[in-house]
């Protein structure tokens, strides 16, 4: 183990009062010799985030332990980490993650800057019937798009999105659509709109019901249809 | 990282002086939270030994543990058995066995038992030092250390016009009597020690 990480070890147990500043070193040294025995391969937060910042999305402190989790359940002894490893238990992850399930408190940990945001929103300004004869079907219509900054938390950016998705006193029978991507920060300044769907990752949708997670497709308060009567 | 580095660990903590570490569950939980930051794999010096054996070289524990900590440091993008290996193969290329560079060598240190030793009868030119020809090779067993096997050869009559080398790094076959073929052990062998050099220095 190198010094870094056994100095690091006697830190945590020295804030954690499991020992005075006092025996910190004695420890680390302890530690050391512990390890001497050993090589570690620690793939850590950075790691997963370099990773996940070439893929543009959303990323957390738990959703980097969870990837971590995952590699070490999947470590074959002779083959140690690689990144292929890194990439199929980020997949994993996708795969089992639901954006629209969130908790605002859950969405707010999205929070490391590693991707930006982009809300596309069809245009309001249209009525449904004029869209429908431009276009043959709605969710390909008149398109808006928004970006907003990496900085913002996934929860900042959810909030901005159901606020452009708000529908005002209207005779338009379709709500407001918008959709919130996550799309690879080098990517966002120079995409179309039409290449958000290739590119980008769908983490909220104005028809996703907030309460059964799955998109209704259907006006924009549809979702109540899902709220358990009283 | 598993829980059996974990609680080893704790294990090693609780030997130091004036140390509490009660109750073992908490700092079980405070170690187990710090190393859920990280995927490890871990490595050790049975690995080492391992490769060794493979390629029958000799090794010793605190030249394993060095191996192990090169290893650690040099990586880039990930530990595995072949990176353990090629180092292996590496440091055993570059090891100053006859200590010309570095501090002489602890011979009895090599008892690892990754290897067989090949101890072979050298006739040596006249007064040059150089080897003139290889007359016979001894097999000596894998549970003999490196200093078990020179002290043998030390037991030996001293001849001036003979010197005894012990090679490695092939998995040696004996005809019988634990006689080998020279020309295999030349072919295939790497001189590691030999009596007229080594036991000068």
């Amino acid at each position: 183990m190198t010094t870094r990480y056994a100095h690091y070890i006697a830190e945590i147990l020295n804030e954690a009062s499991f020992i005075t500043e006092h025996e910190r070193d004695e420890v680390a040294q302890l530690i050391e010799e512990f390890w001497k025995d050993y090589a570690m391969d620690v793939w850590d937060f950075q790691n997963v985030a370099s990773e996940i910042i070439n893929r543009g999305l959303p990323f957390s402190r738990g959703a980097s332990r969870e990837i971590l989790a995952e590699m070490e359940k999947n470590l074959d002894c002779d083959q140690g980490f690689n990144w292929d490893m890194l990439h199929n238990a980020i997949n994993k992850w996708l795969k089992n993650v639901s954006w629209s399930k969130m908790t605002d408190e859950e969405l707010a940990f999205f929070n490391e800057e590693s991707c930006a945001w982009a809300v596309v929103i069809n245009d309001k300004s249209k009525p449904v019937g004029e869209i429908s004869e431009t276009t043959p079907h709605r969710l390909h219509a008149k398109l808006e798009i928004s970006l907003l900054d990496p900085s913002l938390s996934l929860l900042e950016a959810v909030e901005f999105a159901r606020d452009v998705a708000k529908t005002e006193e209207t005779d338009f029978v379709e709500a407001r659509k918008a959709t919130l991507f996550a799309l690879a920060i080098d990517l966002a300044e120079s995409i179309e709109v039409d290449e958000i769907g290739e590119y980008g990752q769908v983490v909220w949708d104005s028809r996703d019901c907030e309460y059964c997670g799955t998109k209704h497709d259907t006006p924009n308060f549809a979702y109540h249809i899902c709220v358990p009567k009283e | 990282m598993y829980d059996t580095y974990i609680r080893e660990m704790i294990d090693a903590i609780k030997t130091a002086d004036g140390v509490s570490v009660e109750p073992d569950n908490r700092l079980y939980d405070v170690l187990s939270r710090m190393w859920s930051n990280y995927a490890v794999a871990i490595f050790d010096v049975n690995d080492v030994k391992e490769a060794a054996e493979m390629n029958d070289y000799p090794m010793s524990l605190s030249e394993a543990r060095e191996i192990l900590f090169q290893i650690e440091e040099g990586q880039q993008g990930g530990i595995d058995k072949a990176a353990i290996d090629s180092a292996v193969e590496d440091w055993f290329e570059k090891f100053d066995w006859f200590g010309k560079e570095s501090n002489p060598i602890n011979p009895a240190e090599f008892n690892m038992k990754t290897c067989s030793w090949a101890v072979v009868t050298h006739t040596l030119a006249d007064g040059a030092g150089t080897v003139k020809s290889m007359q016979r090779a001894q097999l000596i067993s894998h549970n003999a250390s490196l200093g078990d096997v020179i002290d043998m050869i030390k037991a030996f009559d001293p001849n001036p016009a003979l010197a005894y080398g012990i090679y490695v790094g092939h998995q040696w076959k004996a005809e019988n009597d634990l006689k080998l073929d020279v020309q295999q052990v030349a072919e295939y062998g790497k001189l590691i020690w030999r009596s007229d050099i080594s036991l000068k220095a």
